[in-house]
């Protein structure tokens, strides 16, 4: 009954800050559609080609120069001249010579305008025109070449703006947990009300589980709303409901302790959100939220495998497209890391209702 | 003059008593700083286990083909080589120690030398469309040098010419970005605390008793903000310094014109935003997530000129792609002009006319909620 009061009373307090916990669905709607509007080109790149000849077999090539789900590695347009691009244009490709035989020597010359001041561009043209070369070589040259035989842990490749919203769940998870639990603390601390938790004739777990389960509760509704959105916006669902759901439980409990713990010592409802709001990026991009943690360093891996964020992307990725996944490795440690919180803020929140200085 | 002085330190005194609101512009910017500075400011080479179950001439040839190609972004080799046998390369790929797994077929080294094709087996985690395209395409390069060694009848030449002035680091360029965001930040949250301490105190009722005009009121508070903003900003150019070396201190003078009238546009919109809602969070919730949303978009991470479509349009329509851009002039001695879509004259024009919409919009809330009612 008392556990039931709780639940109830947490979740009348959603009135009390209403901005604060629409944030818990706003915030990664708002990396979702950010991300989702600036990824929807894909690896699509346009480029300006020109060729000197008029007509080239090369850049005629270059229109089927595609990865291997079908999209162009570059979006041609033609140029009306050779001369060096403006600001406004992206790099320009020029036939200068057409690669063919001549005299028994497969030759050639292409000039490759780069402008844009940033490195990273240079390295995406640099690298579709090498690509570009190398297809072109095969198709056209007799010569000793590679034949690569790919083996990839997904059957095809993840369109890049459906795993980044698959990963933004848990950013969003992970928000979520850390707002609901935190605010079920601060709140008491800015009504003045922790002096009657400290009264009330009850054990303080009861306290720590009734709150616990509200903001479960809200997590699963700020989480229903986000899973719709994104279903909208790129179709896909879930197809391993079973561990999907319960990783969302267990994630979602691991954060709301967390959160729960840092309202004790924090007690400010607009300080709390403003660190709450930079762990949850720095959890969710420190667990791969950009991107697979071998691309960083030994500490950034490291400090990957102790942070429940990286196997909660992990799982979410398989619950979506399947492939590989540890998944029983990642939901012992999920587990091990809940028992480790509860246990946590259940002693937090007794020494602070039961201490003789609170009293 | 005299009220507007006063009205100043006032709201010195209340930002000083409670300087929570410059949380927001240090925390959100820098957080973001870190997060790309995490992601696009050191990119590390690849790590490729090669099993060679060829051991042959052409096998090594192609081995320091793949290894030793530079890549522009960084100057550091796309990929690094994880000597490691059969089982190991495995081992390291199922524990995600490793990106990718080459193995060089036996008679690989016959087959070349005989002008067949040599056969390689490629394992990689295709995670997602990009980071597939990266490791297909950086092998491209590794495959593409080999096939250029090995047939010297292959002489296909490609000139690289730099039409810009100078490159940078992908996250140098975005660090100015995030500078901006902070003094935007820094100055709107501002507003808003100092807004809701008044609201809190139930000072702001006051103004209505006033007998006196409340202009110098809201030229105070944008004085303030700035004040703010600047702290923010320079606290961000710390960690800016730190994280890139671009000491941002020297092109202060600068880039102070777009970040006044940029702070301006802003600073107004929280005033409308302070002055028509009566919930704080509401209103920091609110402006924050217009204006993180507003600098993604206006090309904080890549220039615009590579959008197609609404998000080209949007791109346009926003006063911070045409702001930013000028910033970047003034730091890397770039084309000011946004990605040379629109000229400098253009962009400027679209910048003081959203500034003058929402200085009118901010007059407007201000002498409703606050200008002295008559009867």
């Amino acid at each position: 009954m008392r556990l039931r009061g709780i639940f109830v009373k947490e979740l009348l307090c959603i009135k009390e800050n209403v901005a604060f916990n629409v944030v818990t669905i706003i915030s990664p709607l708002l990396f979702l559609f950010a991300f989702s509007l600036m990824l929807s080109g894909g690896i699509s790149l346009p480029v300006q080609v020109f060729s000197d000849d008029g007509t080239s077999v090369f850049l005629e090539d270059l229109l089927t120069y595609n990865a291997p789900d079908g999209s162009p590695y570059l979006l041609l347009t033609e140029a009306s001249s050779a001369v060096p691009p403006s600001n406004a244009d992206s790099d320009l490709i020029v036939v200068k010579e057409e690669p063919r035989l001549r005299e028994g020597v497969f030759s050639g010359k292409i000039q490759h305008y780069l402008n844009d001041a940033n490195e990273n561009m240079t390295k995406n043209f640099r690298n579709r025109l090498s690509g570009a070369m190398l297809q072109f070589s095969a198709k056209h040259f007799e010569g000793s070449n590679i034949q690569v035989s790919e083996h990839t842990v997904y059957d095809g490749d993840i369109a890049w703006d459906t795993g980044f919203g698959v990963s933004v769940f848990v950013f969003a998870l992970v928000l979520s947990g850390l707002l609901f639990g935190l605010f079920s603390i601060t709140g008491e601390w800015e009504n003045r009300t922790m002096k009657l938790l400290r009264l009330a004739p009850c054990r303080p777990g009861t306290v720590v589980v009734g709150k616990l389960c509200a903001g479960l509760f809200k997590c699963f509704v700020s989480m229903a709303i986000y899973l719709c959105i994104f279903f909208l916006i790129s179709g896909h669902f879930p197809v391993q409901m079973f561990a999907f759901f319960s990783l969302f439980l267990i994630l979602s409990a691991i954060f709301v302790c967390l959160g729960m713990i840092i309202g004790i010592y924090v007690q400010s409802t607009l300080t709390g959100f403003l660190l709450s709001l930079a762990l949850s990026l720095m959890f969710w991009v420190g667990g791969g939220g950009f991107g697979p943690l071998s691309y960083f360093g030994e500490v950034a891996n490291f400090l990957g495998s102790l942070n429940p964020a990286t196997y909660g992307i992990d799982i979410v990725r398989w619950c979506y497209f399947e492939g590989a996944g540890k998944l029983v490795f990642g939901f012992t440690f999920l587990f091990a890391s809940f028992l480790a919180l509860f246990f946590a803020i259940n002693a937090s929140y007794t020494r602070l209702v039961r201490s003789e200085e609170g009293r | 003059m005299g009220l507007f002085f006063a009205e100043l330190r006032k709201l010195f005194i209340l930002f000083r008593s409670d300087p929570k609101s410059l949380a927001a512009g240090i925390i959100a910017p820098t957080v973001i700083l870190i997060v790309f500075a995490l992601t696009f400011g050191d990119f590390v080479s690849l790590k490729l286990a090669f099993v060679d179950s060829d051991q042959g001439e052409y096998s090594k040839t192609f081995e320091e083909s793949v290894f030793s190609q530079i890549s522009p972004l960084g100057q550091k080799p796309y990929f690094v080589e994880v000597q490691s046998d059969y089982d190991t390369a495995f081992a390291l790929y199922e524990a995600g120690k490793v990106n990718g797994v080459l193995v060089v077929e036996p008679g690989f080294s016959r087959a070349v030398s005989s002008g067949n094709h040599g056969q390689i087996r490629y394992y990689f985690n295709n995670y997602n469309s990009d980071m597939a395209k990266n490791l297909r395409l950086y092998l491209d390069e590794g495959i593409w040098d080999f096939v250029r060694k090995i047939n010297s009848d292959l002489r296909i030449e490609v000139e690289e010419i730099v039409n810009v002035d100078a490159q940078y680091g992908w996250f140098d360029i975005i660090a100015v970005a995030v500078f901006l965001l902070s003094f935007l930040l820094g100055s709107m949250f501002n507003v808003l605390y100092l807004f809701y301490k008044e609201k809190n105190y139930a000072t702001i009722y006051a103004y209505r008793l006033s007998p006196h005009r409340i202009w110098p009121s809201l030229c105070a508070r944008v004085l303030m903000a700035f004040f703010a903003g600047i702290i923010s900003a320079a606290i961000n150019a710390l960690f800016i310094y730190w994280s890139t070396g671009i000491n941002l201190g020297l092109f202060a003078l600068g880039m102070i014109a777009p970040l006044v009238v940029l702070g301006l546009c802003y600073v107004f919109f929280a005033v409308v935003t302070a002055l028509l809602t009566d919930n704080f969070s509401g209103a920091a919730v609110f402006t924050m997530a217009t204006t993180i949303i507003l600098w993604f978009l206006s090309g904080a991470t890549a220039s615009i000129k590579y959008a197609t479509g609404a998000l080209r349009a949007i791109a346009l329509g926003i006063p911070n792609t045409y702001g930013l851009s000028q910033m970047r002039g003034v730091v890397f001695g770039m084309d000011p002009s946004v990605g040379g879509i629109l000229g400098f004259s253009q962009g400027w024009m679209i910048m003081l006319g959203f500034m003058v919409v929402l200085m009118l919009a901010a007059f407007v809330a201000h002498r409703m909620k606050l200008a002295r009612s008559v009867g």
